[in-house]
């Protein structure tokens, strides 16, 4: 995958040294950041700026300077320019106010809130559940913001539909092949290392087969199909077998029905 | 009429028109398709659709905005029934019949009925037009050169920018993009703003594109934008004069 230049020695945030806490029973919602940025060595007088995005919205906080990060007077942090706070992620960016103004020195981004009671020990789900209202389509994924969504039908039970062991057998592999070949056939991502959803599933996917993310072409950025499509389907495979999805297939979906 | 918006079959129905229209069919759109209620459904009893028609995306995405706001408490973004039926709705508006020949070109489907794929959906006449508009409602004139255009027509430019969606949410990036393409004598864009050429939108998409990754544009002033611009912008930079 072609690597981006960075001539001006960008810092890439680590995940774990920002958090962003949305608060509980707050309307709009309202969040907190939590940031750790000792170990960067960022100049203690730089910006600090936290963005709130989803499909054409994104929203500043401005967020104080590295060595006072604080919610600016008069801004709080509140998201009442979105509808619903599902599918909102973050970006956080440490930028320069006196060697080269307006040079980003760090930054992260695609990051999801952490939900009140979820931030001690919590690990970003792979897939997050939004519950929309979807015509006759029972789920589907949404790839348009920072991270991979299942979208399921309020009329389809919302989030326990996505729970049931029925779904879970027969929709889950499907997921997972969807989600794999928009990475490699249409993002053209082959890193594990991308610190973006696409990596959290390649790394995922990698933990689950103990296989090498296939490569493109020397030169390319073109996969042979072959070697995508053997590769998905022994990540399917095993993710099916890790599951036992068969096996815990409920009774009554089964041939004779369960009699 | 009361503002609905299709089920599966209405929006089946209408992709069913509208690809008769493309291979050829001379057919006038079906206004019982829009109160059909085996194929639509009444999205708020007390919203009225007017008859109106737009003579810009500005116009269209403003009026839209008044209808939408008071039907919705929630953004109908991703209702894709909702945009499909306003599709019809306005169909003299999205897909009017050529002045000469009287033959509607519908373009692709996504046009009219819009597309799940992120991408694609600004592609959706209406949709696309109310989005920039919501991306920039504090200020639409701002993004003159998104909304200048026909609804039917919005050309290549609103491609280009659209596309970048990192682009589109900055506001001073667009502020920019409208001082120095849309010329406001004329109401237009400037020669040599579309295509691909050295300065075209096209360019300055993919150097925002580059810039952004280095700069925080959203916090820097639009002049500063425009002196960052390498000098294949010139031609056009010189109209940021005195605008910004």
């Amino acid at each position: 995958m072609p690597k981006r230049i960075n001539w001006t020695g960008r810092r890439r945030l680590r995940r774990e040294d920002v958090r962003i806490i949305l608060e509980a029973g707050s309307e709009p919602a309202g969040f907190r950041v939590e940031l750790n940025l000792d170990r960067y060595g960022l100049p203690p007088n730089a910006s600090v700026m936290v963005e709130a995005e989803r499909g054409v919205h994104r929203v500043r906080f401005p967020h104080g300077t590295v060595e006072a990060p604080r919610p600016a007077e008069g801004r709080p942090c509140r998201l009442g320019e979105f509808d619903t706070v599902d599918g909102v992620t973050f970006c956080v960016k440490v930028v320069d106010v006196a060697g080269r103004p307006g040079v980003i020195l760090a930054e992260v981004d695609g990051l999801r809130p952490f939900h009140p009671g979820e931030e001690a020990g919590s690990v970003t789900p792979l897939l997050p559940v939004v519950v929309k209202p979807l015509e006759e389509e029972a789920w589907r994924l949404d790839f348009s913001g920072q991270e991979v969504l299942l979208e399921v039908s309020d009329r389809a039970g919302g989030k326990a539909l996505s729970g049931l062991p029925v779904f879970r057998s027969l929709v889950f592999p499907g997921i997972v092949r969807e989600v794999l070949t928009r990475i490699l056939e249409i993002e053209k991502c082959f890193d594990v290392e991308e610190d973006d959803w696409r990596g959290q599933w390649l790394r995922f996917a990698v933990q689950l087969t103990k296989e090498d993310v296939p490569q493109p072409r020397s030169g390319t950025r073109e996969l042979d199909p072959d070697a995508a499509g053997d590769w998905i389907a022994g990540v399917v495979r095993r993710f099916s077998m890790e599951h036992r999805l068969v096996s815990r297939l409920p009774a009554q979906f089964l041939p004779g029905g369960g009699r | 009429m009361r503002l609905r918006r299709f089920n599966e079959a209405g929006c089946r129905a209408f992709e069913a028109y509208l690809l008769r229209l493309k291979s050829g069919a001379q057919e006038e759109p079906s206004r019982a398709l829009l109160e059909d209620p085996e194929c639509t459904q009444v999205v708020c009893a007390g919203t009225e659709v007017g008859e109106e028609s737009f003579a810009t995306r500005l116009e269209a995405a403003r009026s839209l905005d008044v209808l939408l706001r008071s039907a919705f408490d929630k953004s109908p973004e991703r209702d894709q029934g909702l945009w499909a039926w306003l599709s019809l709705r306005y169909f003299d508006c999205v897909c009017p019949p050529s002045p000469k020949s009287g033959v509607r070109r519908p373009g692709e489907l996504a046009r009219h009925i819009p597309s799940i794929e992120w991408t694609k959906r600004f592609r959706h006449l209406l949709l696309g037009a109310w989005l920039v508009y919501q991306a920039h409602r504090d200020d639409p004139k701002r993004a003159m050169v998104l909304l200048c255009n026909p609804v039917h027509r919005p050309g290549e430019i609103v491609e280009q920018l659209v596309n970048k969606v990192d682009v589109l949410r900055n506001a001073h990036a667009v502020a920019v993009a409208t001082a120095i393409y849309f010329d406001r004598e004329t109401d237009t864009f400037r020669r040599g703003a579309a295509g691909s050429g050295p300065g075209s939108a096209r360019r300055y998409a993919s150097v925002l594109g580059q810039f952004d990754v280095t700069w925080d544009l959203m916090s820097m002033e639009p002049r500063r934008i425009v002196e960052l611009l390498p000098d294949e912008f010139s031609r056009f930079a010189r109209y940021a004069e005195g605008v910004l």
